[in-house]
């Protein structure tokens, strides 16, 4: 994990306790996670779930419930 | 000619057809998604779409325009999803359980990720493996997650939707992060 992502990951952790980043709390997890290889991995694996979520391509609608939708609303799909 | 949103709402609010379904179209594959992100499964998902978009319709004479027509169309697609929730209501504390004796080193799923994330996306089998993985959460984790890390809704917002307090949405979204990690990393090695 570069320092770079260090820091925004830390910066989410934070933002979900709630605490400012350079709370004591935060420069605690800090500390740990430069020591701890088995907690970066922690974070760095949830981090990049989320990741992939968040960027995860959106579904088409499937073509029937595209003309059922047209035809509950009584529109006309423009082309 | 392309028209400003402005006008199209105006044209809709006042009835014109046309307006109507360039909204619906605008915006159709977004509801589609949120459902099915929210309620993991397609046949809600398409109900969730009818619903939002007939309330849609029915209210955008009273849209009063201080957001966004498509924050506007969010608000009441993630409702209608939540609505249905509501309904089911079912608790799955049995899960819960399993989650926090987790202690394994997840340094091997980290590297097998690579360092492309993005082009991680392209491979279809992980994108398989993270559909299964998401309908599989409970469904206070699923909607916490999609709210929070993928629609970046603020925990604040979230536990009105909710009806929960900010920490029982903390460790939801905790729990459910943790759930899907476990359960790609699972599926991945």
């Amino acid at each position: 994990m570069s320092k770079k992502d260090c820091l925004k990951t830390l910066q989410q952790i934070c933002d979900e306790l709630s605490e400012d980043i350079n709370s004591s709390l935060c420069q605690e997890i800090q500390e740990h996670l430069k020591n701890c290889p088995k907690c970066c991995a922690h974070v760095d694996s949830i981090r990049k779930v989320v990741y992939l979520y968040k960027h995860r391509e959106k579904s088409d609608v499937p073509q029937c419930v595209d003309e059922r939708l047209w035809k509950v609303l009584n529109l006309q799909k423009p082309e | 000619m392309e028209i400003s949103e402005k006008e199209l709402i105006r044209r809709a609010k006042n009835g014109d057809r046309l307006a109507q379904s360039e909204i619906v179209k605008t915006y159709e594959k977004m509801v589609y998604n949120l459902g099915l992100k929210l309620l993991g499964n397609e046949d809600a998902a398409e109900g969730v779409l009818q619903e939002t978009f007939l309330k849609v319709l029915q209210a955008l004479p009273n849209f009063q325009e201080k957001s966004q027509l498509s924050t506007w169309i969010y608000r009441i697609a993630t409702n209608q999803a939540l609505m249905r929730l509501r309904v089911k209501k079912r608790r799955q504390q049995t899960f819960e359980r399993n989650i926090e004796d987790e202690d394994k080193d997840y340094s091997n799923f980290v590297r097998s990720l690579g360092k492309d994330p993005l082009g991680d996306l392209l491979n279809e089998e992980l994108k398989q493996k993270m559909d299964i993985a998401i309908k599989k959460l409970p469904e206070n984790y699923r909607t916490t997650f999609v709210l929070k890390d993928i629609e970046g809704l603020s925990l604040k917002e979230i536990a009105e939707m909710l009806d929960v307090s900010i920490p029982a949405v903390k460790s939801n979204l905790h729990r459910a992060r943790i759930v899907l990690r476990n359960k790609l990393a699972e599926m991945w090695n």
